[in-house]
């Protein structure tokens, strides 16, 4: 099942780019809004470089995912999930690693650009590649959290409002990577507590999320 | 008496009763400890050798941020209520008691910013036990949104209790804070194994307060859930 809901999603995706392609715009531009809001000057940029990057992840994961559930919700397909044989946990696994794959690994792809712009040290440059994967795990898990909390609702800022305080741990985490490769300390603690705290939700939100999906479905 | 009547407290009539009848009870003996702990506290209790009379706002900041993180935790015990047994009077009382965590938590930021400006040299550092107080009063406010915002019964009690119960993640984070990172915030002085690093003195009318602050909760969360339970209609 895990494989099968996999394929159809990246189908979908590969039918429909702008639907991925937009958080990967979205991610570039809120970069070109702080390098600009900041003045643009390279000694400030270099300062704020990692935080900026990661808040535009932040925002770009999560601002678009309300309609993570919401085709499937309309269409039966969730309810069909929930009524299969197969545990629904595992429809969920799968809705949150397609979403990692379209919504947090092509930011590798623009990150090159990102460092460009905001004029990142080149020692933080690899750290900051290591952090976005480990890190974007957790802010998937926490959209797809919070679109099944507010799914069927037309509030677009409700789900950011549920799920921002939950982010600010794994802010903290990636942030901390790359500050301290760019002051050139180990890395070994910042990424085992990301690390850490990607593999405590991955082992927790599938199955409150499944919970809240069924209840949306049973409804 | 059997011990059965504890049971008619799940039902809406019988808590409606239970606080009529509990209530002015509650309110006389919040409004003497109230009395007591303040005149206590302001006026009995020794100046602190550093701070002076300034340390005096610590009998209302730190039993209000006890409350901020013991009504969620009430909150989740009724989010594991609510989704086990299916108790409906666990919605009616998250419902009633995240206003007033919002409110106290609220309160916790804004007494101990008061008392950081002459103590620390600032309103507001970004320090972990005070984010976590923070965080905690946006999950506060997430839970009040979320309640509003959902207007079917059979969605909306599962969604609020699973992120009662995510949220309380925070709640042992914001305990240990001082003790896992190095903060500004001073440890726990009271809350531990050795003894308390607080004078008997001091440590009383805390308590004292600590008390009052706890009936409140109390009164103002029967109260709700009265509101509440007129509101739903399952009172006549």
């Amino acid at each position: 099942m895990f494989w099968g809901v996999v394929r159809r999603e990246l189908r979908l995706a590969y039918r429909r780019p702008f639907v991925w392609l937009t958080p990967l715009f979205f991610f570039v531009l809120v970069g070109v809004v702080f390098s600009i809001a900041v003045g643009a000057y390279p000694s400030t940029l270099r300062q704020i470089a990692i935080g900026v990057i990661w808040t535009a992840a932040l925002l770009s994961g999560l601002l678009a995912s309300d309609s993570l559930f919401r085709d499937d919700f309309a269409s039966g397909y969730l309810e069909q999930a929930v009524a299969s044989s197969q545990p629904l946990f595992i429809f969920v696994c799968a809705k949150v690693f397609v979403h990692w794959l379209l919504t947090g690994v092509p930011l590798l792809a623009a990150t090159p650009l990102m460092s460009a712009l905001l004029n990142l040290s080149p020692q933080a440059f690899p750290a900051l590649l290591l952090s976005i994967p480990f890190g974007t795990i957790v802010l998937s898990l926490l959209a797809a959290f919070g679109a099944a909390l507010t799914l069927g609702q037309n509030q677009a800022l409700l789900l950011p409002l549920l799920i921002l305080p939950f982010c600010l741990p794994v802010l903290i985490f990636a942030v901390s990577i790359a500050d301290s490769a760019a002051a050139g300390m180990p890395l070994a603690a910042p990424v085992s507590l990301l690390a850490a705290l990607a593999l405590f939700l991955l082992t927790v939100l599938p199955f409150a999320i499944a919970s809240v999906l069924r209840s949306r479905a049973g409804a | 008496m059997r011990w059965t009547w504890f049971y008619s407290l799940a039902s809406p009539p019988g808590i409606y009763r239970f606080a009529d009848r509990c209530l002015p009870w509650a309110v006389v003996a919040w409004a003497v400890l109230l009395a007591v702990g303040l005149y206590w506290s302001l006026f009995v209790a020794p100046p602190d050798y550093q701070q002076g009379d300034a340390y005096r706002i610590i009998f209302i900041h730190v039993p209000s941020a006890w409350m901020s993180l013991f009504v969620w935790t009430t909150m989740a015990v009724a989010a594991v209520i609510g989704m086990v047994w299916k108790f409906k009077l666990a919605m009616v009382f998250i419902t009633a008691a995240a206003p007033i965590g919002a409110l106290l938590t609220f309160l916790t930021l804004a007494t101990g910013s008061i008392w950081g400006k002459p103590m620390w040299g600032a309103w507001w550092v970004w320090d972990a036990r005070l984010t976590s107080e923070l965080v905690l009063l946006f999950l506060y406010l997430g839970v009040i949104t979320l309640v509003h915002s959902i207007d079917q019964r059979a969605v909306r009690e599962p969604s609020v209790y699973i992120l009662v119960l995510v949220g309380a993640v925070n709640i042992p984070i914001i305990h240990y804070s001082v003790e896992w990172w190095a903060s500004l915030h001073q440890p726990a002085s009271i809350l531990k194994f050795s003894a308390p690093s607080i004078h008997p003195d001091m440590l009383k009318p805390l308590l004292l307060m600590a008390v009052a602050f706890k009936l409140f909760f109390f009164i103002t969360v029967l109260l709700g859930m009265q509101i509440q339970l007129l509101k739903h209609k399952w009172i006549n």
